[in-house]
């Protein structure tokens, strides 16, 4: 994708934004938290929508449409030349979340195999996926086990997601991706809402729905679930990324930022309430007992999509086939906002002068090297998912200070409100940035005040716990050292990535 | 289903499905116009 490229009209890039959001974190990831925390969870998702994710996509959406270059330049000229380091550590927050992201996109290329296998299997008078089950019910949950740990077709396919991600992005992706959008998009929507309608017909498929949208009231006093809230609608929205800013970087010099932000992120938000609406009730309507599947959801796995799936597809006619679609749209989506993700890191390697076709070996080879732990280990997956997802609250915060430093006011009238068909109130995004200014902080020293009883930040032996998947000395020592590495840096990241562009 | 839980459900469907087909509908208002102009 050259620089001068541009989306061909507003919807190429509502498009492309919604490719970008809507993906794993719809699919995989909202149903996985929704399960765990009920209808608290969804109230305070939808809350930080509002607060946190969508002035977080208006500021990176002008941003990028203002500079036009990679996260890092981009940030240095609108904060200044002392700040180059914070949109380094914005973009290595999402080259985290990228390589762990491409083993998610790996698992449903395989779970997309596993699902053509089933089909053919009556062909080849093997037993149903259904026969199966019975035999042993815990076919799915072992074969899950073997996707997710050590297992070397998921390592091969997360090299091959990346390297044709890669590919496709140098030969120029816009055009591709703008027209494969077209179809993918809706086609997701009308999989999703069917297989709703599949669940919900299920026996006990309904009270999936009442757990969905329970609302506990004691869960307010869970910091978990406020920062669990906030890291969901940041992880699917795409706030505080940097990838709005790198997509609008394509986009027309008199786009529309806000009518475009607010299609892209209630449209995502759209989409993971149909993917909870398929996936929690299908639970239920699976479980012997509504405690059983209470008692499921509650543990947060990670298998949640991958293995409620394809046993809900068993008990349907056609159900194989259904499956097939479902792990291709899931395989798709991901795919799609995968591809944001190689660029913002290519477009940032473009800057240093090295050009598309040779900054797409150094990707691949990043890639291999950096995403290999996740592909091979679902603790290490599990710890990045934790560090970096936590992470998407400093990296908005890192924005909204540049925009705070920037003039909040002069911000939302010379970059957001040009070329606008519609308009939110100043005074709403004033009152965003601040507030969020000041709850990134409040929810960053509540979790940190907490800790977490089962991680310590210190293990048995008093040694800082840097090796626990869920502890908070992990996130601090990951965080710190990226953050060090950039501020001794930053005057070459800013003579590099900012300067040039400048002059 | 419980009265909450329904409640809760056709508020939060409301709000995001229908503000979704609100700017949709808002977007393609207004490039009607531009192409009409």
């Amino acid at each position: 994708m050259s620089k001068t490229e541009q989306f061909s009209n507003r919807w190429g890039i509502i498009l492309a934004s919604l490719g970008m959001a809507i993906g794993a974190g719809n699919l995989w990831r909202f149903p996985r938290l929704a399960g765990q925390y009920g209808g608290t969870f969804i109230l305070l998702w939808i809350f930080f929508l509002f607060i946190w994710s969508i002035p977080l996509l208006l500021a990176e959406f002008s941003i990028g449409k203002k500079f036009k270059t990679g996260v890092i330049g981009s940030y240095a000229q609108l904060a200044g030349k002392k700040y180059a380091w914070l949109g380094f550590f914005i973009t290595i927050c999402t080259l985290g979340i990228a390589f762990y992201y491409s083993v998610v996109t790996s698992w449903a290329l395989q779970y997309l195999g596993f699902s053509i296998v089933n089909a053919l299997d009556p062909i080849f008078s093997e037993p149903t996926l259904a026969a199966k089950l019975v035999s042993n019910p815990a076919h799915l949950d072992q074969y899950w086990d073997y996707v997710s740990n050590g297992n070397w077709l998921t390592i091969a396919l997360y090299i091959m997601v990346v390297v044709v991600g890669v590919f496709m992005l140098s030969k120029g992706i816009k055009r591709g991706l703008e027209r494969a959008n077209k179809i993918l998009i809706p086609s997701l929507f009308v999989l999703l809402i069917i297989i709703t309608f599949i669940a919900l017909n299920m026996e006990n498929g309904v009270q999936g729905l009442e757990y969905m949208f329970t609302i506990n009231w004691s869960h307010f006093n869970n910091p978990t679930i406020w920062i669990e809230a906030l890291s969901q609608s940041a992880w699917s929205t795409g706030a505080g990324w940097g990838l709005m800013m790198t997509i609008s970087a394509y986009s027309r010099s008199n786009e529309d930022v806000t009518l475009n932000t607010f299609i892209g992120a209630f449209g995502n938000n759209t989409a993971s309430l149909i993917a909870g609406m398929a996936i929690l009730p299908a639970v239920f309507a699976l479980s012997a007992s509504s405690e059983e599947a209470i008692t499921y959801l509650q543990t947060g796995n990670q298998a949640l999509t991958f293995t409620v799936i394809p046993k809900l597809f068993t008990h349907i006619p056609g159900g194989s086939l259904l499956s097939i679609v479902f792990f291709l749209a899931l395989f798709l989506a991901a795919f799609s906002s995968l591809l944001p993700m190689i660029e913002l890191f290519t477009k940032n390697v473009i800057d240093l002068g090295i050009s598309r076709k040779k900054s797409a070996i150094r990707v691949i080879l990043f890639f291999i090297i950096f995403g290999f732990p996740s592909a091979y280990s679902l603790d290490f997956f599990s710890n990045q998912d934790w560090v970096w997802g936590i992470g998407l609250i400093l990296t908005g915060l890192i924005i909204l200070f540049a925009v705070a430093k920037h003039g909040i006011t002069k911000f939302k009238k010379e970059m957001i409100d040009v070329d606008a068909d519609f308009k939110v109130s100043t005074t709403y995004f004033r009152i965003c940035v601040i507030a969020n200014l000041i709850i990134g902080v409040f929810l960053i020293y509540w979790w940190m005040s907490q800790g977490y009883s089962d991680y310590p930040w210190f293990d048995e032996q008093g040694l800082w716990n840097v090796f626990d998947k869920y502890s908070n000395a992990s996130i601090v020592t990951q965080w710190g050292l990226v953050l060090l590495i950039g501020f001794l840096m930053n005057k070459f990241l800013y003579n590099k990535f900012a300067k040039k562009e400048e002059l | 289903m419980s009265a909450i839980a329904i409640i809760s459900m056709i508020v939060i469907l409301t709000t995001i499905v229908g503000g979704f087909i609100y700017f949709l509908a808002i977007a393609i208002r207004k490039e009607k116009e531009k192409s009409q102009e």
